[in-house]
């Protein structure tokens, strides 16, 4: 996880939710897709769009500007699904919903802090792992491991 | 690092100790079975001499050991024991051991070998109190006229046919080995002959055209002649007949004139032919007995070895053994054609081209046999398993110093291999609980005016597209206050927790729950029946547990019968398109064939005079009831013995599908058992009709919980 890491660079992925910028550990990103409609699964948690089916695999989609509690009302014309692997097992598969894709860079232990300032829902903070500076925007490192674990429970 | 021929080795020989297994539970039940005990000694002889073939010679000469007792046993030297038996299970124990380690080289492994073997050989060992008396073996079968052990003092004379079948020398043997081995064993004269000799320009030079007599004059017995044959008795044609007694084979003045008349003749020699040394040379005091004794010995064993090679040859290719992963790759391959004949089907039936329907159509039908013969063959009977837990409750009883049996009904029920992985454990762990904490000492059992030895039943049985396992025990069974006061002792409910028996004695299930007062070598240590439980949840199974007190304790173990593919019915709900399997539904019926409540209450209508309940699948997944219930369809579902009707909007078809699972991130939606991806791309979600039942119940009672 990027909090054990001290002085290795990391590389991450970042996207935009509500105007806010979060970001993955590249390394556990598997595919990014344009946005295409889940087929829904109904009793499902809220948050949960439904399955889509990549290469044959059943993958969750989550709505995670839903999921964190932010939203803004605009159009979303980059939408993309980010596909991860939560753990080596063969069904951790994870789809997120973003507005946008924005960017894949490198920092190092210097340019994060634990400190997280961003405000989003109480089950979902705590897999807010940290904060990247990055030029001068602010970007939220996610605990993906942890975020699977809420999805999972 | 094992090479190839070594792996194959140690398969087929942990193959021959599981049927050394097998049928040593029969010879525990039968220990007077020859049968039996001759199949033991030939299992244990391809062992030991595989191993040596291998380079196993350690497990080689252990097995050398062992197959000892049971050659005593088969002449009547020794007779079948409880501790033999035991001793046997510890030595497959053993076997296994050396097959995974190969050669020995640790000191200390080689000192327990040792060990070992002196144990084993205690059991033959003369003075050891284990040969039968030989009068006292009199008069246990005295019943029986001629006693072959006693007057079968002195070297006896045999004829031996052996007549090769013409693909023994494709197999790599021999047979002048064979003849040499016979030779071996006492005196012996052979005469050959030839059977239907091509002529030159047909001649094959793999194909044997010779047969062989051999007059042996030996003190072994019949059962070491035929061992010669072990290896190659499929192969050929070995008869052997007992002669007279008398010095035939250094007889000078007759044989070697029988032998090349015959030789010359082509006709076989037959016992009739030996007659003339009966009168000649007598030199053996009683003349009648030895005749006796000849008809009776000998004949049986010819019988039996004629018969066989034919038997052989039809059961031969039956089975064949098929790396499992390959037939995982042929199901997941299949899987994908049928889901890309479903695309096909459609395109087809669009384009209008009369030809090219017929055709698709022609592929639908061989893609649904393809379908249907590779699902078949992912399926294993639980058979093969069984003599684990057959072999565990042995334990257990001995280690325990309890009277258990074990009982099986429906042992030849298929489930999927995947699915039977993942039941060995769960079940493992459910007959250990049933020995050691179920199941009361014999003492104690007698108080209780039960029969002193417990009983272990496991039931398998279909039951629609799932298969019922059930572990049955007449123990002293689960008491629900017990239960319940350990529950809230544990924090697991609260203690004014209003609960039915059956909830109660379920909360067993409940993770950090365990009974066992004391911790056991045999269980209890602490993981429980929540394991049992998630593991079954794994491949989609239930397991429930009912017990009364002093009676015993019945768990049921719930489990589909694949995951993969299924016949489906379409539907659409709410414009999203939804399957049922179509196994679980009984009928489809119009809203106008049924009669529903007036008020609309309980959600029950009544068909055919029958009361039944239903679900509106719209008002359930969505929570807005089903627009015009006369437009709808009803679907009369199969729960249990009971039927339960399902409101949908829309039937679409039948489809073949392959089931995708949803994942662990959706596992606690489980009322949809999986996706399939439609010919056209689409997804549809597959419903499971009992857990939906089950939620729906589980809803209703919230609600009235929240009106109260």
């Amino acid at each position: 996880m990027a909090e054990n890491i001290e002085n290795t660079v990391t590389s991450v992925t970042t996207f935009k939710i509500a105007g806010e910028y979060f970001a993955f550990e590249t390394m556990k990103i598997r595919h990014i897709l344009e946005y295409m409609e889940p087929t829904s699964v109904p009793l499902s948690k809220d948050y949960i769009l439904g399955v889509i089916n990549n290469h044959g695999n059943m993958v969750p989609v989550v709505n995670t500007s839903d999921m964190f509690g932010i939203k803004d009302e605009s159009e979303h014309p980059e939408a993309s699904i980010v596909i991860v692997a939560t753990d080596d097992t063969n069904d951790s598969l994870l789809g997120f919903l973003v507005d946008e894709v924005d960017d894949v860079f490198d920092y190092t232990q210097d340019d994060w802090s634990k400190d997280v300032v961003m405000q989003i829902n109480d089950t979902v903070q705590a897999t807010l792992s940290g904060t990247i500076k990055k030029d001068e925007k602010f970007v939220y490192t996610v605990n993906i491991a942890e975020l699977a674990k809420v999805i999972e429970n | 690092m094992l090479d190839r021929f070594q792996q194959k080795f140690v398969e087929e020989a942990t193959d021959n100790v599981a049927s050394i297994e097998e049928a040593l539970f029969e010879l525990e039940s039968d220990p007077e079975n020859k049968e039996i005990i001759e199949r033991l000694f030939r299992s244990m002889h391809t062992i030991k001499g595989g191993g040596a073939m291998f380079g196993f010679n350690d497990l080689s000469t252990f097995t050398h050991n062992l197959e000892t007792i049971y050659d005593h046993i088969r002449n009547d030297k020794i007779k079948v024991t409880k501790d033999i038996i035991s001793l046997t299970f510890e030595s497959l124990d053993y076997i296994r051991q050396l097959l995974e380690m190969g050669q020995l080289t640790d000191p200390d492994d080689i000192a327990r070998q040792q060990d070992y073997i002196k144990r084993v050989q205690a059991h033959f060992a003369p003075g050891e109190g284990l040969y039968i008396n030989p009068n006292k073996a009199g008069q246990q079968s005295a019943a029986q006229p001629a006693q072959p052990q006693q007057e079968e003092s002195g070297p006896k004379n045999y004829l031996v046919n052996f007549e090769p079948f013409e693909n023994l020398l494709s197999n790599g043997t021999n047979p002048l080995f064979i003849i040499e081995d016979l030779m071996a064993l006492g005196e012996a004269k052979t005469v050959s002959y030839l059977q239907d000799v091509h002529s030159f320009s047909e001649f094959e030079p793999l194909a044997i055209k010779i047969k062989w007599q051999v007059v042996l004059n030996t003190d072994q017995d019949i059962n070491d002649i035929k061992d010669v044959f072990i290896f190659v008795e499929d192969d050929c044609k070995v008869e052997i007949t007992e002669l007279t007694q008398g010095d035939i084979v250094n007889n000078t003045d007759k044989l070697p004139d029988i032998l090349a008349k015959a030789h010359e003749s082509g006709n076989m020699l037959k016992k009739e032919d030996f007659e003339v040394f009966k009168t000649e040379k007598v030199a053996t005091p009683t003349p009648s007995v030895p005749q006796q004794a000849t008809s009776t010995a000998a004949a049986a064993p010819t019988k039996k070895t004629e018969a066989k090679p034919q038997q052989q040859e039809a059961a031969k290719i039956a089975t064949q053994r098929v790396a499992s992963a390959k037939i995982d790759e042929l199901v997941n391959a299949v899987g994908e054609l049928v889901t890309m004949q479903a695309q096909l089907n459609l395109i087809a039936s669009k384009s209008g081209n009369e030809a090219f329907a017929s055709i698709t159509e022609q592929m639908e039908k061989i893609t649904r046999q393809l379908r249907e013969t590779s699902f078949e063959m992912s399926l294993v009977p639980l058979q093969g398993e069984l003599i684990r837990f057959q072999r565990l409750v042995r334990d257990l009883s001995n280690k325990l110093g309890k009277e258990l049996e074990f009982v099986v009904e429906g042992g030849d029920i298929e489930l999927d291999k995947n699915i039977i992985e993942h039941l060995i454990d769960p079940l493992l762990h459910i007959i250990r609980n049933s020995g050691d904490h179920g199941i009361e000492m014999p003492e104690e059992r007698i108080k209780k005016g039960k029969d002193p030895k417990g009983t272990i039943l496991l039931k398998a049985f279909y039951s629609g597209s799932n298969v019922v396992i059930q572990i049955i025990d007449d123990g002293k069974g689960m008491d629900p206050a017990k239960i319940f006061a350990k529950a809230v002792e544990k924090g697991i409910i609260d203690k004014n927790a209003n609960l039915t028996k059956k909830e109660t004695l379920n909360l067993i299930f409940a993770s950090g729950f365990s009974t066992a007062e004391k911790i056991s070598d045999v269980s209890g240590r602490g993981v429980g029946m929540d394991v049992v439980r998630t593991k079954i949840q794994e491949v989609r199974g239930e397991v429930t547990v009912d017990s009364e007190v002093d009676k015993g304790t019945t768990l049921t173990l719930d489990i589909p019968l694949t995951l993969s593919i299924i016949d489906g019915l379409m539907t659409k709900i709410n414009g999203e398109q939804f399957i049922f399997p179509l196994s679980n539904i009984e009928r489809i019926l119009n809203p106008n064939e049924v009669k529903f409540n007036e008020n609309g209450v309980g959600n029950i209508f009544t068909y055919t005079g029958e009361q039944i309940l239903y679900i509106d699948l719209n008002k359930l997944f969505y929570d807005k009831p089903v627009e015009n219930i006369q437009n709808a369809k009803i679907l009369l579902v199969k729960n249990g013995d009971k039927k339960v009707g399902m409101i949908i909007d829309q039937i679409v078809g039948e489809y073949q599908i392959v089931v995708k699972p949803l994942g662990r991130f959706l596992r606690k939606v489980d009322m949809i058992s999986g996706a399939s991806v439609m010919g056209d791309g689409s997804l549809s979600l597959i419903i499971d009709t009992t857990r939906l039942v089950n939620y729906n119940a589980l809803q209703s009672k919230k609600k009235q919980a929240k009106q109260a």
